[in-house]
């Protein structure tokens, strides 16, 4: 009984957290620089096949250890590729219409799909997941995975500290100062590009650690890319364009109402995130959290 | 093209289009059938990019999804063509071209609500995913195996009855169509039509202070040119006689972004000149495995950071740089 | 000091218009009547409001309370394309013109949104080029803001004059009932100024236009306005002619100085 009722749930919750610790970096980007970055998506799945390839190179071991620190070294490898992408795509696009830099984030996202296949190849590759993250807890006739328990645990965590940093902290006022009003800010001192700079790199680090901390569990092809990126631009619309707050609720929302919906409709799997996207669009255009910045 | 009242390139754009009909008339007199099967292909990449070209350039929208449109028309024939065999080509064409305006109708109240570009960019990044998912899943139209066995039909016209399975006969009827669909589209952006999407692309609030309604005309461009790409997708089921759901896929969205970014936005033809260099370009990468994104992505990346007036916007440059000219720019400056 | 003129045709009426952005109160409870035929002009000190109050009666933005009629129907919550429709025309601070088209092709396109607006059909259906109507037009339009030499020119090549007269020109073309001039002057030399309120006069002489313009510089103000309202910090504090107002005590306060000049 508990299993019909709950493992949607815990399904849709397991795939929110996925999805918004993707997104943190994205909705980070563009609330700041509003730049959409379709990249994010390429860099996470570098992020992930270079964990992979880590991990089968010095820690078959299956260690958590070893899966945290690599995907950390991932996040660093990525956030440097981010430094050079800032250097030389985002900075020359920041006054020019808009479009053109969502068409050259784009061909980024391209080339890191090509990039990946040609390194890498077009077969599956998958990971175990370390020991001490396997095996899951059972209530009744609900199985939870520890792994699932983890991710979800770590999403809240991560959603916690975003969320402390910009409201608390000096460095999360100087976010949302940049964000809304860049011009003022770098009137009253602060340097603008550099700081930007930053962003796009600890932006890019996120995009590649959370590809290696949800490597495990998951079908590695060079599809990964478009699937995440997808469904994270659809929680940052919906969560009101680039708020951290919105994006969270938005993620648990449509992969909830996803994950019950596939139940029902089981024909076509992940179609319902796209109704509940496009019926949360109708009713509230602006999103869930209009207007904030951040 | 741009910057006067319309007449002044009629000539010059039909005699163009004369001599390009011309080449495409006598490509099977050359004898190569792959050739003349790339030249047909590249025919319907041409209006897909002429029709991207019409929101993004005229109207200042960017789609990301807009092989939806190009995968609905070609399963939507497909489809009606099994189900009902009897019916004229023409009517099942025009019917797939109102199914697929009627879906950008249907995207665009939602996605054109707002007018933040990225919102609508994002939507149609969605849509292209929805088509993909729904093409892969659903038994009825061969899910990731594709459509099969597409036969090209018998064309009724009133005197004579031509079949378009026998010899070249297909290849000239994508020839004639994508002429007329072409003429169209210019028609449309030479137009009234086509000023007033200009207007709003270069200013929408200024537009709207003219008392235009800018959400109408920009889901009717939208329509306009969805319907016309869900045109090119009919046409291509039985020319190619198989559909798979690659064709709804993102990565051949950013084909007439690409063609139309290369060749150049501001001018008519843009596409068409990017559609064909790429071409030139893929036949000769074909054979290496990932390459084609990596060379799809790098030229777009190139292009805008180095060349956002495409090939044409360059020459554009360049003559006028001879004739003392102030140049069109390229790309709309904006100071934040 | 609030000197009220009876208004026995009031064009357009603001009633209790407040309006508030996230941390502050721009608008409160604002009231504005302006009759048929009048050249109304709104002063006040930067930050006053008055582009807010302009975007409110225009339709770029909602007012959070209070309505706002024209011609007596209500066009609070209407969006701006369907009060153009209605006869309104409004001009920006900063020259909005479609740049990277000539000169002409942006008074073509307002002319044939005026056709559209007012329902007339277009005689040839499948022309591409505006029709000899359309284009006579056009040529008078130039004429009339004197920049018939300059026509193809593409709009973004013209002098900051000449842009504002290109877009005096379009509003024109939609033939409004009122015609809304946000700072028409801003930017120019003396002699422009001249220039352009002698244009102004001449245009609302010649189509009989009621007028509302906002302004900073008082020459200008007291040329051209038959009623003066001032706006401080989002109140209406003294409506009546620009002599009154000129010499009201309050007024005088709010400017710090004997109001020649500058505001």
């Amino acid at each position: 009984m508990l299993a019909l009722l709950f493992t949607p749930l815990f399904n849709g919750l397991f795939t929110a957290m996925v999805v918004f610790l993707f997104a943190t970096g994205l909705t980070l980007v563009f609330g700041i620089l509003r730049i959409l970055n379709f990249a994010h998506g390429g860099f996470f799945m570098i992020g992930a096949y270079l964990a992979f390839s880590l991990t089968r190179l010095f820690a078959s071991d299956a260690s958590t250890f070893a899966y945290l620190l690599i995907s950390i070294l991932a996040g660093i490898a990525v956030g440097l590729c981010g430094l050079v992408v800032e250097r030389l795509v985002f900075r020359p696009l920041q006054h020019v219409d808009e479009a053109y830099s969502l068409i050259a984030t784009y061909a980024l996202l391209l080339i890191s799909e090509g990039a990946v296949k040609a390194i890498w190849g077009v077969s599956f590759h998958s990971m175990m997941t370390p020991a001490a993250l396997s095996g899951a807890v059972i209530v009744d006739d609900l199985v939870i995975p520890l792994f699932a328990i983890f991710i979800i645990g770590l999403g809240i965590v991560c959603y916690l500290l975003m969320e402390w940093i910009l409201q608390h902290t000096a460095t999360g006022k100087l976010m949302r100062s940049v964000a809304s009003d860049p011009w003022m800010a770098g009137m009253l001192g602060i340097n603008v590009p550099r700081f930007y700079s930053w962003i796009v790199i600890i932006g890019f680090f996120l995009a590649g650690l959370a590809g290696g901390l949800l490597l495990p569990n998951q079908t590695l092809s060079p599809n990964l890319a478009s699937v995440f990126v997808v469904q994270a631009f659809g929680v940052l619309i919906v969560g009101g364009m680039g708020n951290i707050r919105g994006t969270f609720i938005a993620s648990v929302l449509l992969c909830v109402i996803d994950s019950y919906g596939s139940i029902i409709f089981t024909e076509v799997p992940g179609i319902f995130f796209y109704v509940a996207m496009a019926a949360m669009l109708l009713a509230r255009p602006q999103g869930l959290i209009a207007g904030a910045r951040l | 093209m741009t910057s006067h009242t319309g007449g002044s390139t009629w000539g010059r754009d039909a005699a163009i289009a004369s001599l390009v009909l011309v080449v495409l008339a006598l490509l099977p007199f050359a004898g190569d059938k792959g050739l003349v099967f790339l030249a047909g292909t590249l025919t319907l990449h041409v209006i897909i990019g002429l029709s991207w070209n019409l929101m993004f350039g005229r109207t200042g929208l960017v789609s990301f999804g807009h092989a939806s449109f190009f995968a609905i028309g070609g399963y939507a024939f497909a489809w009606v063509a099994k189900v009902s065999p009897g019916l004229h080509p023409l009517l099942l064409l025009a019917a797939a071209g109102l199914f697929g305006a009627f879906v950008a109708f249907i995207v665009g109240v939602i996605a054109l609500r707002r007018s933040v570009g990225v919102y609508f960019a994002i939507l149609t990044l969605a849509l292209g995913q929805i088509v993909y998912l729904l093409l892969s899943y659903i038994p009825a139209l061969g899910r990731e195996d594709g459509f099969t066995g597409i036969r090209r039909p018998r064309l009724a016209l009133g005197v004579a009855s031509i079949d378009l399975g026998s010899g070249d006969n297909y290849y000239y009827f994508i020839v004639v169509m994508c002429g007329v669909l072409a003429a169209g589209l210019w028609w449309v952006m030479h137009g009234r039509i086509g000023r007033v999407f200009k207007s709003i692309q270069q200013d929408a609030e200024r537009a709207a202070f003219l008392g235009i309604n800018i959400q109408a005309y920009r889901i009717g461009s939208f329509a306009i040119a969805s319907g016309t790409t869900a045109i090119a997708g009919a046409l291509y089921a039985p020319w190619l006689q198989l559909l798979t759901p690659e064709v709804a896929h993102w990565t051949f969205s950013a084909r007439p972004i690409l063609y139309t970014l290369l060749g150049g936005v501001q001018s008519f033809w843009g596409p068409a000149v990017g559609a064909l260099v790429f071409a030139i370009l893929e036949y000769g990468t074909r054979t290496l495995h990932g390459l084609s994104e990596i060379v799809i992505g790098s030229i777009l990346l190139l292009v805008v950071l180095a060349f956002p007036g495409g090939l044409l916007g360059g020459l554009s440059r360049l003559v006028g740089r001879i004739r003392r000219n102030p140049p069109i720019a390229a790309r709309s400056e904006i100071v934040r | 000091m609030i000197l009220q003129n009876s208004s026995d045709n009031p064009l357009l009426v603001a009633t209790d218009v407040v309006k508030d952005y996230p941390s502050v109160k721009v608008l409160k409870r604002v009231n504005v009547s302006v009759a048929e035929g009048d050249t109304f002009a709104v002063i006040g000190p930067n930050g006053a409001g008055k582009t807010t109050l302009f975007k409110v009666l225009s339709g770029e933005v909602f007012a959070d309370s209070g309505t706002v009629r024209f011609e007596g129907e209500d066009v609070t919550r209407m969006p701006e394309w369907k009060r153009v429709r209605r006869g309104f025309g409004r001009s920006f601070q900063v020259a909005r013109v479609f740049r990277e088209l000539a000169t002409e092709e942006n008074v073509v396109i307002a002319i044939e949104a005026c056709e559209r607006n007012m329902g007339r059909r277009p005689t040839r259906l499948l022309a591409c080029r505006p029709s000899a109507e359309v284009r006579d037009l056009v040529d008078q339009t130039l004429l009339e803001v004197g920049l018939i030499d300059k026509r193809a020119e593409p709009a973004r090549l013209l002098s900051h004059g000449d842009k504002k007269r290109l877009e005096l020109a379009m509003s024109l073309a939609l033939r409004p009932r009122i015609l809304m001039l946000d700072e028409p002057t801003a930017g120019m030399s003396p002699a422009d100024r001249r220039a352009a309120t002698e244009l102004i006069a001449t245009i609302r002489a010649r189509h009989r236009m009621t007028i509302v313009l906002t302004e900073h510089d008082m020459e200008v103000v007291f040329g051209l306005a038959s009623r003066v309202a001032v706006l401080h910090q989002g109140a209406m504090v003294a409506i009546g002619t620009p002599a009154q107002v000129r010499d009201d005590p309050m007024v005088r306060e709010i400017y710090l100085g004997t109001g020649s000049g500058h505001a």
